[in-house]
């Protein structure tokens, strides 16, 4: 039998910098659209569809979108959120 | 320019030094037109100026002899109680090797000194360093090596009491010896692709260079290289060869007998590689080894091996430097008609057959440079000279979220100890549970695409999901030069304290020529 394997696991850059240096320990709003959509929503008060239209971008908004389809950690089953 | 440069070419086989500068032109090698570095040979009776063997003698009485005396008494003396004999010391200098001498265990960078401690001396020596000092110079590396080897060999020459002035890659200072002129430096390379096919006793080194369009500096565009296939394996195939036309002319005689009964396997190793170099010009060579095997009475050696022949031998090194030569193109995304000069480098690139193979990719383009034994150290010298510092030749950084790229090390920036820059970095995603720092290069020449090195350096992070900005982790990374030419990047997360550290040795180097 010939058998073939491919790698399922990736590693992703989850690290950003500005050119400019921020001088206090305050994290800048900028970074806010650099965040994954599915984690920029817990910044929200509310998971209300118009305000999580309104707040996030649309590459994080479809992130949103797609994480809904992952099972979140602790869920039932071995999978869990990308 | 300085009054006086010096340039040491600290090859696997053999290693040299030259000199150059303002104050010893009067007395420098004059070829016609041409000045040139001043190469301090060892002056051999039989063959004339050859260049130092790397070989290292360590004898009984605790002293040490290096060059042309170690390897001469090698063979001969290998095995015997109390003689050591180090060879090819540069391809072990980050192993673990060791030698006791003295009553003291010799690391692999000791030895080095001494070949350094040799070349020093028999350049003072020479009437043209009278009066100057010989305490810094350039050293040559090979493409490949990594900062860990550059460690090494700045251990050795500190040991012989030699300053590190800088490294400059063998390829390079070939390339600067070959086109240098001393009224118009390097402008001969202004906006031109040099390929440097630099094929020595160790190693092959292939190595793009593209000079820039204002003359200021020398780009690095890609190198590539085999570690393990050059001339000394040539002599092996020759010794080989020949040792079965022995064989076939004295049937009852095995190869245990040769192993157990030869008394001059110094002189063959020597006149085959000598055969290796006449059969370069001549179409067949007669190898003679008078007294080769003991006896009653002893027998000689005496057979003829012809350059088609010895062709066959090597014809599969001989492919693999040219798919090496093709691999070195495609990273740099060049056709052959792309490379304006081919030249090449090195005691291998003197083979006929090597010649040809590289004449069938690039036709007329390629040269050989003068004297290939000396090229790199001439080389190195005039570097150390005109005071030419190292450059990065391609920018490194990091990858960052949403697939941007941020830089670490500017293309053109000098590869020479600095002080750190410092960075903030913030964790855009923690549920890794560690920020990764992926490493990449950043390809300014063509299309701006980013590819990664292969490294990566992970910080461990806090893994709650951030609720507001503030809960954001945040890194601090501090980035720079060391004087070995290596990047060191250093991050520390400020509200945990966590530490990680990671060294970037495999840099492309350039040249600024200002």
């Amino acid at each position: 039998m010939n058998l073939k394997f491919s790698a399922n696991i990736a590693i992703k850059a989850n690290i950003y910098s500005f050119f400019e240096e921020f001088d206090n320990e305050c994290v800048p709003e900028m970074l806010l659209p650099k965040i994954p959509g599915d984690l920029r929503v817990n910044f929200l008060t509310t998971e209300d569809s118009l305000i999580v239209r309104r707040e996030l971008s649309h590459i994080q908004h479809l992130e949103y979108e797609q994480s809904k389809h992952f099972q979140k950690i602790g869920q039932h089953g071995i999978a869990f959120s990308p | 320019m300085k009054k006086i440069g010096i340039g040491i070419d600290f090859g696997t086989t053999n290693s040299l030094a030259a000199a150059w500068g303002s104050d010893v032109i009067r007395v420098l090698d004059n070829q016609g037109e041409k000045l040139r570095p001043r190469v301090f040979w060892h002056e051999d009776e039989i063959s004339g100026n050859r260049p130092h063997p790397s070989v290292v003698w360590l004898k009984p009485d605790d002293s040490f002899v290096v060059g042309y005396e170690a390897r001469r008494n090698m063979q001969a003396l290998t095995g015997a109680l109390g003689h050591q004999f180090v060879r090819s010391v540069k391809r072990s200098l980050t192993s673990k090797a060791e030698w006791i001498h003295g009553g003291r265990r010799l690391m692999p960078y000791e030895i080095a000194a001494e070949i350094f401690k040799h070349l020093k001396q028999s350049s003072e020596a020479d009437p043209m360093l009278l009066g100057h000092q010989f305490d810094s110079c350039v050293v040559t590396v090979p493409v490949g090596f990594t900062g860990t080897q550059r460690r090494e060999i700045r251990r050795a020459m500190e040991k012989a009491g030699i300053r590190l002035q800088g490294f400059v890659h063998e390829p390079f200072a070939a390339m600067v010896a070959h086109f240098y002129r001393p009224d118009k430096k390097l402008s001969a390379l202004r906006g031109k692709r040099v390929l440097v096919f630099d094929w020595g006793g160790g190693t092959l080194d292939i190595c793009l260079v593209e000079g820039s369009q204002d003359g200021a500096s020398l780009y690095e565009l890609a190198h590539d290289g085999i570690a393990d296939r050059a001339g000394d394996d040539f002599d092996r195939r020759i010794m080989a060869e020949l040792r079965e036309g022995f064989l076939s002319r004295h049937p009852v005689l095995t190869n245990d007998d040769i192993d157990s009964r030869c008394r001059a396997q110094d002189r063959f190793w020597l006149n085959s590689e000598r055969a290796k170099i006449e059969l370069s010009s001549n179409e067949s060579v007669h190898v003679r080894v008078p007294n080769f095997l003991d006896g009653n009475p002893p027998l000689d050696l005496g057979e003829v091996i012809n350059r088609t022949k010895f062709e066959e031998l090597i014809d599969q090194e001989v492919k693999a430097a040219e798919a090496c030569t093709r691999r070195c193109l495609e990273k740099a995304k060049l056709n052959p008609s792309a490379v304006d000069y081919v030249l090449m480098v090195g005691g291998t690139s003197l083979i006929p057959r090597v010649r040809r193979q590289l004449e069938e990719i690039f036709g007329a383009k390629v040269q050989v440079t003068d004297e290939p034994d000396a090229a790199i150290a001439r080389g190195a010298a005039i570097v150390a000279a005109e005071e030419w510092k190292p450059v990065n030749s391609v920018t490194l950084g990091c990858e960052m979220a949403r697939g941007e790229f941020f830089t670490l090390l500017k293309r053109g920036e000098p590869l020479e100890a600095s002080t750190s820059k410092r960075f903030v970095f913030y964790c855009t995603d923690p549920r890794d549970g560690c920020a990764n720092f992926i490493f990449a290069r950043k390809n300014e020449d063509t299309d701006g695409t980013v590819s990664p090195t292969g490294e990566i350096m992970q910080l461990p992070i806090a893994t709650e999901r951030p609720t507001a900005l503030r809960d954001i982790d945040r890194i601090i990374v501090r980035s720079s030069v060391t004087e070995d030419a290596t990047l060191l990047i250093d991050a520390q997360h400020t509200g945990l304290g966590h530490t990680a550290q990671h060294e970037i040795a495999d840099i492309s180097f350039g040249l600024n020529l200002q």
